[in-house]
């Protein structure tokens, strides 16, 4: 007995040591896909295509690379407050012109920009060895057009970037800076050869398509790009600028919205007929949020919009900027200054101790009162469905509105057109819309200024100034010298400089 | 004598072989030395080298090694004579003998040989007879009782002799006895071979039960090390262990906490003092520079993963900083009641054996078992209360009233006068239950126990209960040649977190003990209608947290494993080692939309339900044996080691009452995101050890790991961590003639070992689903982005270490301790480096770099004062760590430093970091700019950036006390950090007016002088020295008297503080916090910011045993 028993004991050990004899360490990748086999089809590309178009939409949002397209500008302003809160050196520094490498908002930018750039770059990869590439052809284009949109962003931020068009760089061979005017051309190759493959306005079924690339929203970075060709390369293209334009009037499929601020609205981006490319937003599915309410309003804003949160009082803009209106500009009505009422324009809009609210220019850039900074209010809070405090409406890229001023100045600075239109009428077509009185001549300031009152807070403004120069010449509440030359480029970030040694940093920028 | 059970437990085997030894070896024979005549007997003496206490053989050893003399004797006649006393000096022989043998009725003859004959003086008068002769004696008095050990364990064979007499007895099985006494005055002195001797007078009394207290010498101590155990006296490597009757006591510790400040080069920091908060415990230095420095735990045999889900269910996005909390402390669900020792292995040669898990040191925890004998059931009681340690000086109402209105500015004054710090911090309760069982037959023990503890934070609306059931069950079967040991361990604990967050950062960042600092405090609590005051839109009053933030965290965590052991034949034996773990963790979070923190998302809830379990199979084999003077111990082994984590997280918002909360999810309107996730990683290994042991003079371990895992690039997969090691024990040589050091021993070591701590799936390219989605066409479309790309090359981060050390005893076991020096070296670091743009994902982990630690550790231990009412023991240990990274590169990447410890808080720049990590230069140095006055109301900052501190101490040491008086007891222990500096974040944040109105300010601020428009900056002017001494715990005891309480076997009242003194300079709440300012879980170390501030507690309790 005692003996079977301890043989059966031994025979149990036996088996236990042999038991887990295996030495298998596969990785168990539960749900984690491998993209050589995810790409089956166009509803699995589009997938991670909308995952690129998510990344871009920093560039119109409340994010960095909408920031530092802002920030230095005469038209955006954040003080930090007497009441605590929104003091950060990174922007002071951007808003006096003395950006370092060291800037953290930059930095933040520039990463954002290239983490877009990198994620095309890698479903582009995935996309073309796909067994199924022949019929993601329009997917493939789209994705081209995002990356150099991408890298737009990029070279007008920072000018001489890294060019890479492969999803991983290689260690042994890390890229080097490629001069500002090769990132251009490589831009627009890029652009024109995506057009081949992408819809037209005319064709596409906007319906189910929205908000995706048409050709006409890359005709539409075209002719940006080609307005700002002296800036970017030296050498002007005003009648490639003019061409690119006409390429969108031409379609007939575009006019300007009734009022200016409709493009902004939360209903029906789709059917907008001056909206060229945005992106979509529904935060109640969590796909994408527009807190430019949150950023900007002021606290008491809650009871005058009925607002089911308390906005934060952050972005504001200058003296300088409300003043470019004339008092019946509808434009200017988009702009909070002075006393404040509820939306029937009559009831004060009050603190808890009676006091009404007086909205003044900012007074101090490190700790501002309660009521300094003029906002601007871009997306309307009225008619938005709101998610906590995030709001649903759209995130405009490009408006026809922007095409018309472009081809306005192209025109003006010399290129031609085939469609017949001059300076003076594209731009009164735009003032009429809001009731400002018709110019009678145009000129380069007015030209500048138009572009300005029309197009305040959609990411164009430092574009603009540096093209006319006024970002060096001009001074402004807070930039109270002039700026040198070489700051119509940021620096490249330090830590990209550690992360890639083959990096240069932009000229005249100290080395750390 | 009724001794007769041979299959009793190995450790009752062990005593009564010792017993045996004490008492019969000696019996059946005649010792017989042979020298030469060279002094007559009258004259020969012999020199004592310092006062002593020797039994009779001794004596007679002495006289011989000194003389020429030999003894010849019957060998009973020694075995109950009392010991004696020698005094330092010379001694005539004959009048050393005549003094002995006079007491013990006994005379003696010298031989012409110089042999002594012992001979009994043949006068039955005068010679106490036998006990069972004694029965017949009128005058006897009938004593019975009962011999216990320190865990009223009963001793078998403990001796009982009534003094100055030769009656004697020893007790039976169950430790008792019975002896008669000659008279009421008889003193009975209680001894067994490894315990302290006692006296007790009899005094009339029938019953005299007797506590027996284990003696301080440690050699021989058996020491839990990895795969086994081992003398103390045996080891070869750098190991400290603490037993539980020397664990720091009170209330609701940890098992960290229970033995902080206990060993050198173990640091261990309590983060805050959240009820269950986390430990920070670095053994040695820190290695790893981006990541955890946690070291290996091992509970009973079974290796735990402990950053699998407790780190991951934090909740952190935009807005909620609030529910940023520190990760619970994973061995919270232990009962530190339940632990029987923790030992913790330094050196290479003692974790080598844990092979890649073994870098960041090893800390082994055992159980504690059952033993054999009649049910015990022992119950502790405890209560206490906490008050919050120290407040900091924020500006009262009016002195808030005064600077805004001297600086003109407009300010919200409702007339009230706050102490927002008063109201948010409370006295707290605190109760803890313990209940064991033991017992069990000759072949099974059993020991079960249930732990409650119920205890309320000092910061209101936090709260922890902590329930553990534990079933240890041991059996042998087969002639002792089987044996099972099942353990059994289930805990829980339910959580109420405050809202404290320690990364508040943005100008939306808050969280309650942020909110009681700034918030204004002319603001009465509540307004006319009974509701919160608060000052839209981001200042939220404090009060309101408690009751609008809820924060509830179960955790779930089942240990059990089951190790049977075959002694295949007698040196080789097998054990097979079958273990289970499971955690789960459910952690539920709701912010009402009546506090303007919910109000914009319409109420917010969170549910997160995260669990993790691993299989343990082990198969070990082991040698053991001796010949001659060699013996050998040897194992070889396999492991293999399954982890699976895996979770659910569910974010909504919009509801239309705030009654539905976690608990009807569907009432929501918002889906803030869906996720949930699994992973896996495996852990192969083989391992051996021998250890080599000549004649207790020359000891060698050699150990080799070869671990294969999981989640290394595909070439990488296994890696060979070998280690070796040579201890030389000099006392035992034949030179060494020393009579102070009773025990001296050498050691010196060298191996590798690693750190495979880096996540699952990182070397291999992935895609994965985000929770954000896109609408195209009206329709949502779910976006799949890339996550990370392939790195076949990761690999092994190693750690080389190189030790030596000496242990000693001095003074036959008064004082004892150990010296360590360490060497060590880590390669290969894994490191998260930035990734060249443009890509899709940001950082990369690689090997990158490396770490040097060196240090210097001593423990000293002594025995103070040795009397019979009265003991002191101390011990002393101390700690001195030399870290320095030494490079940030490999061979393709090129690393100048990494920057670490952001900055946060409104104001204070982002991209701004408080500390540097650069080749040269310490972990936790802190990099930035000299502050150097202030002059005109600005402060004077130098430009130049350089180094302002480091968060390195240069020592840190603990002082343990241990006193007793007759039935009282003290115990307190001091621990301390030396040379160590603290950036004081939060002051950084709170010591400038430009806080004002809206966020009240320090004292400092107004004091300072500094002008309102003086932005706030990082400087030297925040960084404080750190030192401190803290009396952690101090402890009264009282044994009560229960001569009249038969049924209870032992009890005790004892009174304990915990943290009660601190000295310090440092200003802040407390020098030794360490705050996860990043956001990432892992706190650089040395940045104080809001952290949950540490409670001063004192709680009275008994423990009572049947």
């Amino acid at each position: 007995m005692k003996i079977y028993k301890i043989k059966l004991i031994l025979c149990s050990f036996v088996v236990l040591l042999c038991l887990p004899g295996c030495t298998n360490l596969d990785e168990e990748t539960f749900g984690s896909l491998s993209p050589d086999t995810y790409y089956n089809n166009e509803a699995e590309a589009l997938s991670s295509v909308v995952g690129v178009y998510q990344s871009l939409s920093q560039v119109s949002s409340i994010g960095d690379p909408w920031r530092i397209a802002e920030f230095g500008t005469d038209e955006f302003i954040v003080p930090g407050r007497a009441s605590g809160g929104w003091f950060d050196q990174n922007n002071i520094d951007i808003i006096k012109h003395v950006v370092a490498p060291t800037n953290a908002t930059c930095g933040r930018a520039w990463k954002n920009i290239f983490q877009e750039i990198g994620t095309a770059n890698a479903v582009l990869e995935s996309l073309k060895a796909s067994p199924n590439s022949a019929n993601l052809k329009g997917l493939i284009a789209e994705t081209r057009a995002l990356r150099a949109y991408g890298y737009f962003y990029a070279m007008d931020f920072w000018g001489n970037v890294p060019l890479v068009t492969v999803a991983r760089i290689d260690p042994n061979n890390l890229p080097t800076n490629t001069p500002r005017k090769d990132v251009f051309a490589f831009i627009e190759t890029e652009m024109l050869a995506a057009v081949e493959d992408l819809p037209s306005i005319t064709t596409v079924n906007k319906a189910s398509y929205y908000p995706r690339f048409t050709k006409e929203a890359v005709y539409g970075l075209l002719a940006t790009m080609y307005l700002n060709a002296q800036v970017y390369t030296g050498t002007p293209k005003w009648t490639e600028a003019v061409a690119m334009c006409d390429k969108i009037i031409g379609t007939n499929k575009y006019s300007l919205e009734a009022a200016v601020v409709d493009n902004f609205k939360s209903t029906k981006e789709q059917n907008s007929t001056e909206i060229i490319s945005s992106f979509s937003i529904s935060p109640a599915q969590n796909a994408g949020n527009n807190q430019f309410i949150l950023y900007t309003q002021n606290g008491l804003d809650k009871l005058k919009y009925n607002l089911p949160f308390t906005p934060a009082n952050g972005y504001s803009t200058y003296q300088e900027a409300l003043d470019r209106y004339e008092n019946q500009d509808v434009r200017k009505s988009l702009i909070e200054y002075g006393p404040q009422y509820y939306l029937d324009g009559v009831t004060p809009l009050k603190y808890p101790n009676g006091t009404q609210l007086n909205i003044i220019a900012v007074q101090s850039l490190i700790s501002a009162e309660d009521n300094e900074g003029y906002k601007v209010l871009k997306y309307t809070p009225i008619g938005t469905s709101w998610s906590g405090f995030n709001a649903d409406n759209d995130l405009v890229l490009m408006r026809y509105a922007d095409i018309l001023l472009i081809k306005a100045e192209a025109l003006f600075r010399g290129g031609t057109t085939t469609i017949a239109d001059t300076p003076l009428n594209l731009i009164n077509k735009v003032r009429a819309r809001s009731n400002a009185s018709l110019l009678g001549v145009v000129t380069l300031k007015s030209i500048e200024d138009e572009r300005a009152r029309e197009l305040i807070w959609e990411g164009h403004r430092r574009r603009d100034m540096i093209r006319f120069g006024t970002y060096f010449t001009g001074t402004w509440a807070f930039k109270t010298t002039q700026t040198a030359a070489f700051r119509a480029i940021y620096p490249i970030p330090q830590e990209q400089l550690t992360a890639n040694p083959n990096l240069h940093q932009n000229p005249e920028y100290p080395l750390n | 004598m009724k001794i007769n059970s041979i299959n009793c437990r190995f450790e009752f085997q062990k005593r009564l072989l010792l017993i045996m030894m004490r008492t019969f070896l000696i019996l059946f024979c005649t010792t017989v030395f042979s020298f030469n005549t060279a002094t007559t007997f009258s004259q020969a003496k012999i020199a004592i080298g310092q006062d002593q206490l020797v039994s009779v053989k001794e004596v007679f050893k002495i006289i011989q090694k000194q003389t020429s003399y030999s003894f010849i004797y019957p060998n009973d006649f020694f075995k109950d004579a009392p010991k004696v006393q020698l005094k330092k000096g010379t001694i005539e022989v004959s009048k050393l003998l005549g003094q002995i043998f006079k007491s013990a009725n006994l005379n003696f003859e010298v031989t012409a040989n110089n042999n002594i004959i012992i001979k009994e003086v043949l006068n039955p008068t005068a010679k106490e007879k036998p006990v069972e002769e004694k029965e017949k004696s009128i005058q006897d008095i009938k004593v019975s009782g009962k011999v216990t050990d320190e865990n009223n364990q009963p001793i078998p064979g403990a001796s009982i002799i009534v003094k100055g007499t030769q009656i004697a007895t020893q007790t039976d099985f169950d430790g008792k006895f019975i002896i008669k006494v000659p008279a009421a005055e008889s003193v009975l002195v209680v001894s067994f071979i490894g315990y302290g001797t006692k006296e007790i007078k009899v005094n009339n009394q029938t019953v005299v039960n007797c506590q027996l207290l284990p003696e301080t010498a440690k050699l021989d101590e058996v020491v839990v090390v990895g795969y086994g155990s081992s003398r103390q006296k045996d080891l070869t490597g750098a190991v400290s262990s603490v037993k539980s009757e020397n664990f720091n006591k009170g209330p609701q510790l940890s098992a960290q906490q229970a033995i902080q400040g206990k060993m050198a080069g173990v640091v261990i920091a309590q983060n805050s003092g959240k009820p269950g908060g986390s430990n920070t415990v670095i053994i040695r230095g820190g290695t790893s520079l981006t990541g955890t420095n946690d070291p290996l735990y091992v509970i009973d045999g079974v290796p735990i993963s402990t950053s699998a889900g407790v780190s991951q269910a934090n909740i952190r996005g935009n807005g909620t900083d609030f529910f940023d909390q520190e990760p619970t402390n994973p061995l919270m669900t232990i009962n530190p009641n339940d632990i029987e020792s923790v030992t913790v292995l330094k050196d290479a040669s003692s974790t080598a054996i844990y092979g890649s898990r073994g870098a960041n040191g090893v800390i082994v925890i055992t159980t504690k078992k059952g033993k054999s004998g009649n049910l015990k059931v022992s119950l502790d009681v405890t209560g206490g209360i906490s008050t919050v340690s120290k407040k900091l000086d924020v500006l009262s109402a009016d002195e808030y009233r005064k600077i805004n209105t001297d600086l003109n500015l407009t300010f919200s004054d409702l007339g009230g006068n706050t102490n927002w710090q008063d109201e948010i911090y409370r006295t707290a309760k605190t109760q803890d239950y313990n209940l064991s069982f033991s017992g069990g037959s000759d072949k099974t023990a059993y020991r079960a126990s249930l732990g409650y503890g119920n205890q309320e934070g000092v910061l209101i609306g936090s709260a922890l209960q902590r329930a553990n059931a534990r079933i240890n069950v041991n059996h042998t079967a087969l002639n002792d040649r089987l044996t099972f040991d099942l353990r059994v361990n289930y805990g829980q604990t339910f959580s109420n977190n405050s809202p404290v967050s320690n990364t508040v950062g943005s100008e939306a960042g808050t969280s309650i003990n942020y909110e009681s600092y700034v918030f204004n405090p002319t603001y009465p609590i509540y307004d006319a209608n009974g509701n919160y005051n608060h000052v839209p839109p981001y200042r939220i009053n404090p009060v309101s947290f408690s009751n609008d933030v809820l924060d509830e965290v179960t955790n779930n965590r089942f240990l059990g494993n089951l190790s049977t052991t075959y002694k295949i034949f007698n040196p080789l034996s097998v054990n097979v080692n079958l273990g289970y773990t499971n955690q789960a963790i459910n952690r539920n979070s709701y912010v009402k939309k009546s506090n303007p923190l919910g109000e914009g998302m319409g109420g917010y809830a969170s549910v997160q339900k995260l669990e993790d379990f691993s299989k343990l199979l082990e198969t070990i084999l082991r040698y053991n044996n001796t010949f001659g003077k060699h013996s050998i111990d040897a194992l070889a082994g396999y492991s293999y080691q399954y982890f699976v984590n895996e979770g659910v997280r569910n974010a909504v918002s919009g509801f239309l009452s705030d009654e539905f909360r976690w608990y009807s999810l569907q009432a929501a309107s918002t889906n803030q995101g869906v996720t949930s996730f699994k992973g896996s990683n495996t852990l192969i290994s083989m391992y051996g050890r021998l250890n080599y042991n000549f004649d207790d003079k020359i000891l060698l371990t050699a150990t080799v790991r070869r671990d294969g895992s999981s989640r290394f690039g595909s070439g990488n997969q296994w890696g060979v961590f070998p280690s070796g090691s040579l201890a030389w024990r000099i006392s035992n040589m034949d030179f060494f003639k020393s009579k102070t050091i009773s025990d001296l021993k050498l050691r010196t070591s060298y191996g590798v070992t690693g750190n495979q701590e880096i996540g699952n799936l990182n070397s291999i390219t992935r895609l994965g689903a985000t929770s954000a989605g896109y609408i195209v066409g009206g329709q949502r479309i779910t976006t799949v982005l890339p996550l990370q790309y392939a790195n076949p090359d990761l690999k092994w981060e190693q750690t080389a270490q190189f030790n030596a050390g000496i242990d000693y005893t001095l003074l036959g076991g008064r004082i004892r301790g150990s010296v360590d020096y360490y060497v060590k070296k880590t390669t290969d670091l894994l490191l998260r480096i930035p990734v060249p743009s443009p890509t899709a994902v940001s950082t990369q982990l690689a090997n990158v770099g490396s770490v040097q630690n060196k240090g210097i550790e001593l423990e000293i231990s002594a025995d103070i004062i040795k009397k019979s009412d009265f003991t002191w023991s101390t011990s002393i240990n101390y700690t001195r760590n030399r870290n320095k990274v030494l490079s940030l590169s490999n061979s393709l990447y090129k690393g100048d430093n990494i920057q670490v410890a952001p900055l946060q808080g409104q104001g204070l720049t982002a991209g701004i970091y408080a500390q540097l990590i650069q080749p040269g230069l310490p972990v936790g140095t802190f990099y930035g700019r000299e502050f150097k006055g202030i002059e005109n109301g600005v402060e004077i900052i130098d430009p130049e950036m350089k180094v302002i501190g480091s968060a390195q101490p240069d020592f840190t040491f603990g002082i343990t006390n241990s006193l007793t008086y007759k039935r009282f007891s003290l115990g307190f222990n001091f621990r301390g950090s030396v040379g160590n500096d603290v950036f004081n974040l939060t002051a950084n944040n709170l010591g400038y007016l430009s806080n004002l109105p809206g966020r009240n300010v320090f004292k400092e601020a107004v004091t300072s002088g500094v002008l309102r428009s003086q932005p706030k900056q990082y400087s030297s002017r925040w960084i404080e020295d750190g030192s401190f001494v803290r009396l952690d715990n101090i402890t009264l005891g009282y044994d009560i008297n229960l001569k009249n309480v038969p049924s209870i076997s032992n009890a005790r009242l004892f009174v304990t503080g915990q943290n009660l003194l601190l000295f310090t300079k440092y200003s802040g709440l407390d020098p030794e916090v360490n705050s996860d300012v990043s956001g990432t879980g892992i706190a650089p170390i040395g940045v104080d910011y809001l952290a949950y501030p540490k409670a001063k507690t004192v709680s009275v309790g008994l423990s009572v045993s049947f």
